[in-house]
């Protein structure tokens, strides 16, 4: 019950394999901050979607952070009324947050990331070239994404 | 010895045959003057003029002020010429006519020089001296013979002292090193003792062999003694030598400051805008460095930014758990592992019967629904906590992030400035050979540097050596006592004392000569400086001293010294005086038959001051040539020059095409309309 395990190997849909490599380097220290910072933003749009069939594990939970599991936990039982039994498993809780997350990426790359994408890959692949302000884009699209949270909270 | 006229063909920049006469009547009174003003801009060949009466009169392509520039690139065949015949041989001559004691010279000097293949190769062809007597008979003196007869009108060791530069005053203004070589080489090409140098030298080669040999047959402590006192006379040698390297090499470095500073003047309309630059690419490195703190920073911060987004769950969260805790079902009042016992055993714990679809059984069922497991409420209100943690920081993680975009935000804005204003430096400085004029600063500032490590090192080494020489003292008296009580009278133990007496009072000897020497140039530097100076400095300072150390002292009207304490411009005055006075010296006391050549000599002086030397020199020395830039020689110096009536020629160096120099003769009449103004200050 909500243990925090450390034990689960954390997927990805492999389409963004490199993509969650090149971020981890530009936008955020770690993988799991990547995923978490993912996971937020397919939450905030109420958004979920299936791995791929090509999943990739990325990394360990021992990584994530306390406070990224108890957001985890918040999104989770929030999402499903408060009912206390659906987070008793961690597996499960981070195969939903693994769908959130899928969703957030894909969000992510739609409406900021594309203009930081190398146009000749496959993969989404960020272009070094022109990631050096990365790092404030995307703190302003998380804070963007918060605004819009706020105009609904005051009209 | 009376200038006449200098011509000089391709020589320099001086492309072509050209010439100018010297003014070369020093009657006081109705004469034509004495004075030659050649006057021109930094670059036009002021120093070509003097460099082509060193050339012509010593066949010596050098000036003390070439310093350490390669014979290479000291080239003297005009350039433009060159360029015009390439693969073909260019002529280049410079022909002086000059008078000493009722004889007239036609000195030419001539050199060929030819361009192959990007190199210049120059040759000294043919001197030729024609020598024409009152009589009015003329002869060709025979070329072997040309250097004897020049050296007995201008001995080559003392011509510097009538042929000066702003560089060698100003070396004498510095109390350091390269001063006191200065004057100790004035001091002993004045005193033409080339011989007892050679003897001095033969003398301590001797004495050291005899003492080495003496030391072998002495007692032990006499052997340990002179062994010593050899040491000693070893590491004084060696500290000499170091010294007089440290001199040379300030020379040198400082020969190379004043070419970087020549190469300087050429980029002084920028200087100001390289600098600005600097500033500019400082604060633009600065703001680069923030600007990567900033986005570190930022990446730190994204979880918190995340976060925010799940705010409304975790709030949501926070408050039910919360709200279950108010009512106190987390944690329950009672366990549900009891409540289950309860009704498994259909027994309450007071003992009441809990049979199958009572009431009892009904609310204890109830109850049991709103209970949860006792693992499920300790995460519940770990949780809760958390939660708790979390949203109580909301409102600084959004305002902190807020603040994050808004600095960045100002700092990309100065960066996007700063590079304006630097794009408009750029362009305002123009092309890239000017841009590299900075590096020259910084080439300058490290000559700077190792020039003030050398002077610290010299004064090292004269400490060291005052108290080796101390300890010599004391050595020497030693092993005399010893050598008494050993009543030592062998055949070389006398042979070594007797050439160390030698040694000793030949240095006693030249000592002495040096001394006269000094006494000498000091009283006339005295006399000159007194003349030179300003009423107010003639009433504060009295006497001009070359020091044991050659070094220039000035005393103060109680005799105190007082150099430490005069101005830069007072220095000044007392280099002129200086070199005044060893030029009347090297002249025996006469009126100088020599011209006075003076390269910018005016550089920091005082109006009072300039007024002075402009008073003064036409009447010290049969002529007077000033070679005098803009800043140096305005109306005012004009006018002075004017009202003493021995401003004889006047010649403007203009610039003309190819980089050459053409020699324009002005009526001295005219003068004043063709100068600037005095600065007002």
């Amino acid at each position: 019950m909500m243990k925090m395990d450390g034990e689960i190997r954390v997927k990805t849909d492999g389409l963004y394999g490199r993509l969650y490599n090149d971020l981890k380097n530009s936008v955020a220290g770690d993988f799991h901050e990547v995923f978490f910072a993912c996971a937020c933003i397919g939450y905030k749009r109420q958004q979920r979607k299936s791995l791929g069939k090509h999943r990739d594990e990325r990394f360990w939970s021992k990584t994530i952070t306390p406070r990224e599991w108890s957001c985890y936990y918040a999104m989770v039982l929030a999402d499903c009324d408060m009912d206390f039994a659906v987070v008793q498993d961690d597996k499960k809780v981070i195969m939903k947050i693994e769908e959130y997350a899928n969703a957030g990426m894909a969000i992510l790359i739609e409406e900021r990331l594309h203009d930081y994408l190398l146009s000749s890959t496959e993969e989404p692949q960020l272009d070094p070239t022109v990631s050096k302000e990365l790092p404030k884009d995307f703190l302003h699209f998380l804070f963007e994404q918060e605004e819009s949270n706020k105009a609904d909270r005051d009209p | 010895m009376i200038l006449h006229s200098l011509k000089l063909c391709n020589f320099r920049q001086f492309k072509g045959e050209q010439q100018l006469a010297f003014a070369d009547d020093d009657r006081k009174v109705g004469g034509g003057g004495n004075v030659t003003v050649i006057f021109g801009e930094n670059g036009r060949g002021k120093t070509g003029i003097f460099r082509a009466v060193v050339f012509c009169l010593f066949g010596e392509r050098r000036l003390s002020q070439d310093g350490d520039v390669p014979d290479a690139e000291l080239q003297l065949v005009n350039t433009s010429a060159l360029d015009e015949n390439t693969g073909r041989p260019v002529k280049a001559y410079v022909e002086l006519q000059f008078s000493h004691k009722e004889k007239h010279y036609i000195l030419r000097r001539t050199l060929l020089a030819m361009d192959k293949n990007g190199i210049t190769h120059e040759e000294f062809t043919e001197v030729t001296m024609m020598e024409t007597r009152s009589t009015g008979n003329s002869l060709a003196v025979a070329p072997v013979d040309i250097d004897n007869v020049v050296a007995t009108i201008l001995d080559r060791r003392v011509k510097d002292y009538f042929l000066f530069d702003g560089e060698k005053i100003e070396r004498l203004t510095r109390a350091d090193i390269s001063q006191r070589r200065e004057i100790a080489k004035g001091i002993k090409n004045l005193l033409n003792v080339d011989a007892l140098e050679i003897a001095r030298r033969a003398m301590d080669k001797i004495t050291r062999t005899l003492e080495s040999d003496a030391r072998e047959q002495a007692s032990p402590e006499i052997a340990k003694l002179l062994k010593q006192r050899n040491d000693n006379e070893e590491m004084q040698r060696q500290k000499k030598e170091r010294l007089e390297e440290c001199g040379v090499e300030g020379d040198r470095g400082r020969s190379e400051l004043a070419r970087v500073d020549r190469e300087l003047e050429n980029f002084k309309d920028i200087r100001h805008l390289l600098q600005e630059r600097k500033t500019a690419e400082d604060s633009l490195a600065a703001l680069d460095k923030r600007a990567a703190e900033a986005l570190e920073q930022m990446k730190a911060y994204t979880g918190r930014a995340a976060a925010l987004l799940v705010g409304s769950a975790v709030s949501a969260v926070f408050e039910h758990i919360d709200a279950r805790h108010q009512k106190g079902e987390i944690p329950s009042e009672i366990r549900k592992d009891l409540i289950e016992k309860i009704l498994a055993k259909r027994e309450c714990i007071c003992g009441t019967a809990v049979c199958d679809g009572t009431k009892e059984q009904r609310c204890i069922r109830e109850w049991l629904a709103r209970t949860a497991d006792a693992g499920v409420e300790d995460a519940a209100l770990t949780l809760w906590r958390d939660l708790n943690g979390i949203r109580t920081h909301f409102d600084d993680d959004r305002m902190h992030v807020q603040n994050q975009l808004i600095a960045f935000g100002n700092i990309r804005n100065d960066l996007a400035n700063t590079r304006d204003r630097l794009s408009g430096i750029r362009k305002a400085i123009g092309t890239s050979d000017r841009q590299d004029a900075s590096e020259l600063d910084k080439h300058r500032a490290q000559i700077d540097e190792k020039l003030r490590k050398l002077e610290a090192e010299a004064i090292v080494l004269e400490d060291e050596l005052k108290q080796l020489l101390q300890d010599h003292a004391r050595l020497s008296a030693r092993i005399k006592e010893e050598e008494v009580k050993a009543n030592r009278h062998d055949e070389l133990s006398r042979r070594a004392l007797l050439a160390r007496d030698t040694r000793d009072a030949l240095d006693t000897v030249y000592a002495e000569f040096t001394r006269e020497i000094r006494d000498i140039v000091g009283k006339a530097a005295t006399g000159f400086f007194q003349e030179l100076l300003d009423q107010e400095g003639r009433v504060n300072l009295r006497t001009v001293v070359v020091n044991d150390n050659y070094s220039l002292q000035v005393l103060d009207r109680w005799d105190r010294p007082f150099l430490a304490n005069i101005s830069a411009g007072q220095r000044q005055v007392m280099s002129i005086a200086f070199i005044a006075a060893l030029a009347q010296t090297a002249a025996c006391n006469k009126t100088l038959e020599m011209p006075l050549f003076m390269d910018t000599p005016f550089g920091r002086l005082s109006t009072e001051h300039r007024k002075n030397l402009i008073r003064f020199i036409p009447g010290l020395a049969s002529q007077w040539v000033l070679l005098a830039t803009d800043t140096e020689f305005r109306k005012l110096e004009a006018r002075l020059l004017r009202s003493g009536k021995r401003w004889g020629k006047f010649y403007m160096l203009r610039a003309s095409e190819g980089g050459n120099t053409s020699i324009e003769e002005k009526n001295v009449s005219d003068a004043l309309a063709l100068l600037k103004e005095e600065d007002v200050p």
